[in-house]
């Protein structure tokens, strides 16, 4: 299954056609369900409860700030430690080496470049199931450590790469972010896609 | 530091896959029966209980509170201890520092994972969301971490695939021998090499099974220990480091080989080791200590760990595995007892480790039993990126 520029990825991304995967995990399900039946019919029983709890989690000011930038301007912001004058990504409140306060000020925000340089990747030959779902979730795509260009050795992101044969990946390769049209942008890591390979290898 | 503390009590339940058998109460009052045992204790003599495992994977909420049948914690004091892959440990080191304290005659810890109970794998991907990464991108999921930890060590030439394949071949073999470890059957270098490949070069015997069982264990210090233990396991110190950091990103970062610090679970438990061996004077950990039990998660884990804790030089794991030092009849046996690649109920392994050291230490190894054993290390780990490291001696 290709994915189309809009698709969203990841736990918003599910497979419908019955795939290897999916029938392993139903395999598994179907096998776990006779275990339980077995139990039964000597007299032991299993209770079932399902689980289903929606989370709204707050991302604080410095998150917020970084969010919009990815929503607004398509922009991946930072912010930096005024002691140790590292890179911290994604922003917080405090620098956990210096263990000192960065504080929300304009001279210590700055913006990277949604370019950057693969440190190392991750490609899943299968995609992983849900057990309570049986929805494939996980990555098609390979998992990279994306260092950003204009930041420093600490300014990483994890993220999809849209290359996906495993003979073109490898160290040093770069990328540049792919985003989502603007309308479709929520101010989620999703609004980036994936990252695409562009030339000048390292 | 308070008294000296001593390990008098050690029980494990059989771990297993599935258990429909028993309940939660029953699995843990199993283990804590045969701790009671192997102490000669009973349930009236313990002063003080701590609990742990991972919360969520079984969806049971306050699980101490439902556990105080099996635990015996009614109307005695204690804690839950919660962290991560480390709980286990954590909970151990945490009994450790009420034994020294001198508030408490007896200590009992507990730790026990049912994973047949829910879906470790949907807890972790649906209830552990973090604000920062929605795509999934490899936040949740251990595997990613242990592929991108052992294609480095492949790049960097430190292990070949098949000196995994052969450690591994000595953890099931430890395996077989441990009456209670959970994948105890012999593999075969052949089976190894060609189970099923998950990503690229981690394949699926490389990572440790979910498992369900419990583990119990009985401190006391060192003035009651004298008295009723003919045979404690000494714990001379212990070190607790947490190694987390955002912009290597919280459970993100720790799979980062590239990164700044390295794999933060090696980082963890570089600095918790290495403190540990300054503060007890030992210079060559290969020569001073006898047998180790460590949170090998993936057997690449276990390779890269030997650099992390010093059993060799960088890029010299291979050379460890290749010349069997590390095997059960080698110099320096580590896991003796299959480690958490043969059995993993992730709250318990952690504790194991410590539980498996004290086995080794007091002699009751049977047939996994490393000769002469004076000092062992025992060393936890997790994705919440703590790390503990533990000394255990024979004399004091």
């Amino acid at each position: 299954m290709s994915l189309r520029l809009g698709d969203t990825i990841g736990h918003d991304w599910i497979e419908k056609s019955e795939s290897e995967s999916f029938r392993l995990a139903k395999l598994k399900a179907e096998s776990e369900a006779r275990h339980f039946e077995k139990a039964a019919r000597n007299g032991l029983l299993a209770v079932t409860s399902v689980v289903n709890l929606p989370f709204r989690e707050s991302a604080g000011i410095y998150l917020t700030k970084f969010f919009a930038a990815i929503r607004d301007e398509g922009e991946i912001i930072a912010n930096k430690c005024p002691a140790c004058k590292r890179i911290v990504l994604p922003p917080r409140i405090v620098c956990g080496f210096c263990k000192i306060k960065i504080e929300d000020e304009p001279e210590n925000w700055l913006t990277l470049n949604d370019t950057g340089t693969v440190l190392s990747c991750a490609v899943n030959v299968e995609r992983e199931v849900d057990y309570a779902t049986y929805r494939l979730i996980g990555q098609a795509f390979p998992i990279a450590f994306i260092r950003m260009d204009g930041g420093d050795q600490y300014s990483i992101l994890v993220h999809f790469l849209k290359e996906t044969d495993p003979g073109k990946l490898r160290a040093g390769m770069r990328v540049k972010a792919v985003w989502k049209p603007r309308e479709q942008r929520r101010g989620r890591m999703s609004d980036i896609l994936y990252f695409e390979t562009i030339g000048g290898d390292r | 530091m308070g008294e000296r503390i001593a390990i008098i009590g050690v029980g494990e339940t059989e771990f297993r896959s599935r258990n429909v058998e028993a309940s939660h109460v029953d699995l843990v009052n199993l283990a804590v029966k045969r701790a009671l045992e192997n102490a000669q204790l009973t349930i009236k003599d313990i002063d003080t209980v701590i609990t742990g495992q991972m919360e969520l994977f079984e969806g049971l909420y306050l699980p101490d509170m439902w556990l105080v049948e099996g635990t015996g914690a009614y109307l005695k004091s204690g804690m839950r201890i919660q962290t991560g892959g480390t709980t286990g440990t954590s909970v151990a080191t945490t009994a450790f520092c009420h034994a020294a304290s001198g508030e408490f005659k007896t200590v009992l810890a507990v730790a026990y994972e049912k994973q047949d109970e829910g879906s470790s794998e949907a807890a972790l991907r649906s209830i552990s969301e973090d604000t920062f990464y929605d795509i999934g991108a490899g936040g949740k999921s251990a595997a990613p971490a242990m592929a991108e930890l052992a294609m480095d060590m492949l790049e960097r030439g430190a292990v070949t695939e098949e000196q995994i394949a052969a450690l591994r071949v000595n953890e099931s073999e430890c395996a077989s021998r441990n009456p209670y470890a959970h994948l105890n059957r012999k593999v075969t270098l052949d089976e190894v090499l060609h189970s099923r490949l998950l990503i690229p070069p981690l394949r699926l015997m490389h990572i440790c099974p979910t498992s369900v069982g419990a583990c119990a264990m009985i401190l006391a210090p060192e003035s009651v220990a004298k008295k009723i233990c003919p045979n404690p396991a000494w714990v001379v110190d212990w070190v607790t480091v947490h190694a987390a950091m955002t912009p290597i990103l919280g459970h993100q970062g720790i799979y980062l080989t590239h990164g700044p610090l390295g794999p933060l679970w090696g980082w963890a438990v570089e600095k918790s080791a290495v403190s540990l061996y300054k503060r007890n004077g030992i210079t060559n950990p290969r020569k001073e200590v006898d047998v180790v039990e460590m949170y090998n998660m993936s057997t690449w884990h276990e390779a890269e760990w030997y650099e992390r804790i010093h059993l060799c030089e960088r890029n010299e794991s291979g050379k460890l595995i290749e010349k069997g030092i590390v095997f059960l009849d080698g110099e320096l046996p580590v896991n003796p007892s299959g480690g958490v690649v043969s059995t993993n109920a992730i709250g318990a392994s952690a504790m194991l480790r410590v539980a498996e050291a004290a086995i080794q230490v007091r002699g009751e190894g049977d047939r996994r039993q490393v000769d002469g054993v004076e000092t062992a290390l025992a060393v936890g780990a997790g994705g919440d990126t703590y790390s503990a490291a533990v000394l255990l001696r024979k004399h004091l």
